[in-house]
């Protein structure tokens, strides 16, 4: 109970507030007749476009007030229940990364691209386990759907590997290679791991590819193994002069000058893949203090490599695996303290037929990294991993490094640089050129394009023709200029906040667009399997 | 709809004009001495509050409404009933109709996933092959803050300690007060239902003060909280392992800013814009970083909360009144409730541990420095290391908190501890940001006052200027859509 002089002061101040109460009214109401003003005030200046608060007249504040409420029993079922993004089809993931796109041509559907769509997979996908497909059938094009960019290959540079992917398609026991190098974009093997995924749905499991012996960057993965590594120092490729070092065809020189090793699990990722080990290959340099590895696989007897040779020479080791087997340990243990063990890492393919895709990404790295290999080992490497298709898809961060003066010419000149140290291993080595994705800044008018990357895209298609490559402008078949804002607003967002790396979501939605590439090229090569450039494949595609 | 956007600010304008439309000082049409058409007036109010507020809610999900309707008629019928009734055993079962509706409610949507994926993982450890799929079901925004609140109308009027609503009206609209319905403060009803006693009022210096808190929560979320996030903290969060120790650690310290001024700036719309409206809601933080323990740091960090918890389930547990074992239990226990009620998932369970151990901690180090008769808090001297200790011991949960998942909290744990200090890519505008947070929250309280009785004080005409130009300044700042406030999902 309140006291009485307590009581008497309450109903004072109250009586108070209330002699003075109409003056805070008056003065709220000031304050919101200069603020609308100031808000109508940017209208009349055609120069003041930027600071009005309402830029779209059909987006009236509280106009959308009522739109939550549902009209029919399955929009009150939806309203209640969140959307597992794990389980949306890639198809529905593409169809939001674009929905906002300008001239933008809805995706059509795929024939089962999701894990959780098995009916269409048991039905219409022509898995090669089952039944393998007549000679030289086309693909429908309700595979790859439409997509806003091709491939642009005119000098028909995918041959070698479309034929190989023929071979494979005609169930011959042979594995169609993919190399795909880039940067911290695909750094988890996000991206790649969703094109092998999709394209051994479609053709077959070749495998597992590349895997380095210990990772050379912080966040390095690869999405289809289980990984554990300890005592191994990593030399890599972004820290070298061109043509200093060796470090192997994934860039990564793992070194053991004491006790190490390297457990690696092999895991399915989906029912269309193995987790079996098979086909193990250790990419290794035998040099003349080399050590002993020790390999051993459950089930199978523990196999001894000396890495001695009189010389600095890169060699590789085939592992007997015994069947059924999924994980491999790799054991360094130098027997004297001058020596050490130089591995480069290895890969892990099936015999066939199928598809394998290596994601090697150079985390951190500019194009330039691709001219650091020496020519000779560089050759080396592409003659014993034996790619069909190199992809390259460089430039993310020159594209976003402050520190990074752009100039388009020499920024080709780079790219042709690198490109030609493939080449000239393998003159007939097909090469597949994606430009960078859209990247973004803040900025007054919210995210922006960055001024270089349309510029960049240009570059890389010139080095890419230039270099006899072919070429798919990511950068347009993700959605253009403005793509990266738009990625953001998604739903799951696509674009990380730093608005330069792809989130797991976006990872998948571009794996697909380049799977949808590849196959839409494939199918126009089909059309005309020798000889022929884009324009003549796609006018005899389209008959 | 957000706080930090315009259908907020314009919405408010309208219930604005609305509401005070509909007082008898400024429209003298409705001037009158006789009391019935005043008590109309009153209900008009009210009814246009309750309209306005659903309307808000609706803006963001219109099914759940539904859920605040069930939950408001529940209560009001309890309290009503409980007003009256004096039978033990009824006003007890009473009390558990209350509290099973709004406690299921709450946990079915916010704890039934989690409910049945360790149910599964149990009989899954246990030998059977049992694999419940999740009910996928959204959090209805604001649930743990609704519910807290009816539940104390139900529990104060069990107790005794309040009279019943005047009607379901005014009940309704206390539940469902659009400025605190989302993310709090968490409101009493014997702090709200009492105001609807009193003529509403607004008296300059409440307009002064009530547009400087929607002005320094704007400040806050936009310039601050979601200036860290974009452009800094969200990204070290989404993947740590691409980041070095230093910037992890960076990121946790942000972070902590980050979060204050989201929360915080969220509170200080809310009491703006309720003191706009005639209403007045409690104070929510007071520098709540600026202590220098645990204890003192919930006594001023989310205070509603905090004061719930002590008063529905650490004093009914027994409090501090039965030994020092059942205090410790008892504070143990609270903790771990409020981490739980944060969200569902073995990271809140691990969030309540964090806190419970520290409280309880903090505790028993009191009790031990009261029995030896040492001072208990620490001396002025020696305060600031307190504080810095504090300060890192309270950012260093954050990967607990934020994770969406164990996992994803020990990789962040794993790259914080690696060691590896190489490479610190921060910008200047976040070690900006950070350093001036540091200075207005940990300078003279007295400094603070005084620029802000700075600003409160202005004239009308400089206010205007004032918040346009500020608005004009977070609309070029602002993320093209304004990004929800981190309570929003609790």
């Amino acid at each position: 109970m309140k006291s009485e002089p307590s009581a008497n002061k309450t109903t004072q101040s109250a009586r108070e507030a209330l002699d003075a109460h109409p003056a805070g009214i008056r003065y709220a109401l000031w304050v919101i007749v200069i603020g609308v003003l100031a808000a109508l005030m940017p209208y009349h200046h055609e120069d003041m476009e930027a600071w009005r608060v309402i830029q779209n007249w059909d987006d009236l504040p509280c106009a959308n007030i009522l739109s939550t409420v549902p009209h029919t029993w399955s929009e009150v079922w939806n309203s209640v229940r969140r959307e597992d993004f794990t389980t949306l089809s890639d198809d529905a993931l593409l169809a939001r990364a674009m929905s906002n796109a300008p001239n933008n041509e809805a995706p059509t559907p795929t024939v089962a691209v999701s894990e959780s769509d098995t009916s269409n997979l048991a039905t219409e996908q022509p898995v090669l386990e089952s039944a393998a497909p007549p000679v030289r059938t086309r693909i429908s094009p309700r595979e790859f759907g439409r997509l806003r960019s091709d491939i642009d290959d005119p000098h028909d540079s995918l041959h070698r590997f479309y034929a190989q992917l023929d071979r494979v398609t005609q169930g011959e026991q042979t594995v169609a290679r993919i190399s795909m190098f880039s940067t911290s974009i695909n750094g988890a093997d996000r991206t790649s791991s969703q094109l092998r995924h999709l394209l051994q749905q479609r053709f077959g499991d070749g495998g597992k590819g590349w895997i380095p012996l210990a990772a050379g960057w912080r966040y390095q993965r690869h999405q289809d193994i289980r990984w554990e590594y300890e005592g191994w120092d990593t030399q890599i490729i972004n820290h070298g002069a061109p043509g200093e070092s060796r470090y192997g065809w994934g860039g990564v020189l793992a070194v053991a000058t004491g006790p190490a090793h390297t457990l690696i699990e092999t895991l399915a990722r989906s029912r269309h893949s193995s987790s079996n080990l098979s086909n193990v290959r250790i990419f290794y340099q035998a040099h003349p203090r080399g050590g002993q590895l020790d390999l051993e696989v459950p089930g199978g007897e523990t196999r001894m490599l000396n890495t001695y040779a009189d010389e600095v020479v890169d060699r590789t080791f085939d592992v007997p695996v015994p069947n059924g087997a999924r994980t491999l340990h790799i054991r360094s243990q130098p027997e004297r303290s001058d020596q050490s063990t130089h591995v480069y890492g290895l890969t892990v393919e099936n015999s066939g037929p199928g598809v394998v895709v290596d994601g090697i990404a150079f985390i951190g790295g500019f194009t330039r990294v691709l001219t650091h290999w020496p020519v000779t080992h560089l050759a080396e490497q592409i003659h014993k991993r034996e790619p069909h298709l190199v992809i390259f898809w460089m430039g993310g961060n020159e594209a976003t490094a402050n520190s990074y003066r752009f100039s388009s010419g020499h920024y080709t000149r780079t790219y042709r640089q690198g490109i030609r140290n493939f080449k000239h291993a393998a003159p007939s080595l097909s090469c597949l050129v994606i430009s960078v994705l859209d990247k973004g800044i803040r900025g007054p008018n919210g995210i922006q394009t960055l001024e270089r990357v349309p510029m960049m895209v240009e570059a890389q298609e010139r080095a890419a023709m230039e270099e006899g490559c072919a070429f798919l402008n990511l950068f347009e078949a993700a959605g253009g200029e403005g793509s990266v804002e738009r990625w953001t607003q998604t739903t799951p967002p696509l674009i990380s906040p730093d608005l330069a790396h792809l989130t797991r979501s976006g990872s998948r939605v571009i794996g697909s667009i380049i799977y949808r590439a590849l196959l839409k090229d494939y199918d126009s090569w089909l059309s005309a399997p020798t000889g022929a450039s884009t324009a003549q494949r796609n006018a005899n595609a389209s008959d | 709809m957000l706080f930090n956007s315009f259908d907020y600010i314009f919405f408010l304008a309208i219930v604005f004009l609305a509401f005070w439309g509909l007082e008898p000082h400024t429209n003298p049409a409705l001037r009158s001495t006789d009391q019935r058409t005043a008590q109309n007036l009153q209900n008009a109010r009210t009814t246009l509050l309750l309209i306005a507020s659903y309307l808000f809610y609706a803006s963001w999900n219109a099914v759940f409404l539904v859920l605040i309707v069930l939950s408001t008629w529940v209560d009001y019928a309890v309290g009503r009933r409980l007003y009256t009734e004096n039978r033990p055993g009824i006003r007890r079962s009473l009390l558990a109709i209350s509290l099973f509706t709004n406690l299921g409610l709450l946990g079915l949507f916010k704890y039934g996933d989690f409910a049945i994926t360790v149910s599964g993982q149990l009989a899954n450890q246990l030998g059977y092959s049992w694999q419940p799929s999740p009910l996928n079901l959204i959090l209805p925004v604001g649930i743990s803050f609704y519910t807290f609140q009816t539940l104390s109308y139900t529990i104060d009027l069990y107790r005794k300690k309040i009279d019943p609503a005047r009607n379901l009206l005014e009940f309704a609209t206390y539940v469902a007060f659009f400025p605190q319905l989302v993310a709090g403060p968490i409101v009493r009803a014997s702090e709200f239902l009492p105001q609807f006693l009193q003529t509403p009022t607004l008296t300059k210096a409440q307009a002064q003060r009530g547009l400087y808190l929607i002005l320094r929560g704007l400040v806050k979320k936009i310039a601050i909280a979601d200036f860290l996030g974009a452009n800094f903290v969200d990204r070290v969060f989404a993947d740590p392992t691409a980041f070095s120790s230093s910037e992890a650690w960076v990121a946790i310290f942000a972070y902590t800013w980050q979060l204050y001024a989201d929360f915080s700036g969220y509170t200080d719309i809310a009491r703006g814009s309720a003191r706009l409206l005639g209403f007045e809601l409690p104070i929510n933080f007071r520098r709540p970083l600026n202590v220098t323990g645990p204890i003192e740091f919930w006594r001023h960090w989310h205070i509603t909360l905090s004061r719930w918890v002590q008063d529905y389930i650490y004093i009914p547990l027994g409090g501090s009144r039965r030994g020092r074992v059942r205090t410790y239990t008892n504070l143990f226990m609270s903790f771990m409730i409020i981490g739980v009620w944060h969200g569902s998932g073995w990271n809140f369970v691990l969030f309540g541990l964090w806190h419970a151990t520290g409280v309880t901690l903090n505790r028993a180090f009191r009790d031990l420095r009261n029995a030896s008769q040492v001072q208990a808090s620490p001396s002025t001297r020696i305060r600031p290391l307190w504080v810095v200790a504090h300060f890192v011991y309270f950012a260093f949960h954050w990967p607990i908190f934020r994770g969406q998942s164990v996992d994803a909290s020990l990789a962040y744990y794993q790259v914080l501890l690696a060691g590896d200090w190489d490479g610190l890519r921060v910008n200047i505008s976040i070690w900006f940001i950070i350093t001036l947070m540091g200075i207005l929250h940990f300078c003279p309280k007295r400094w603070i006052d005084r620029m802000e009785a700075l600003v409160c004080n202005l004239s009308w005409p400089w206010m205007a200027g004032l918040l346009v130009a500020t608005g004009y300044a977070l609309m070029h700042l602002a993320a093209q859509q304004p990004t929800p406030f981190v309570y929003f999902q609790f």
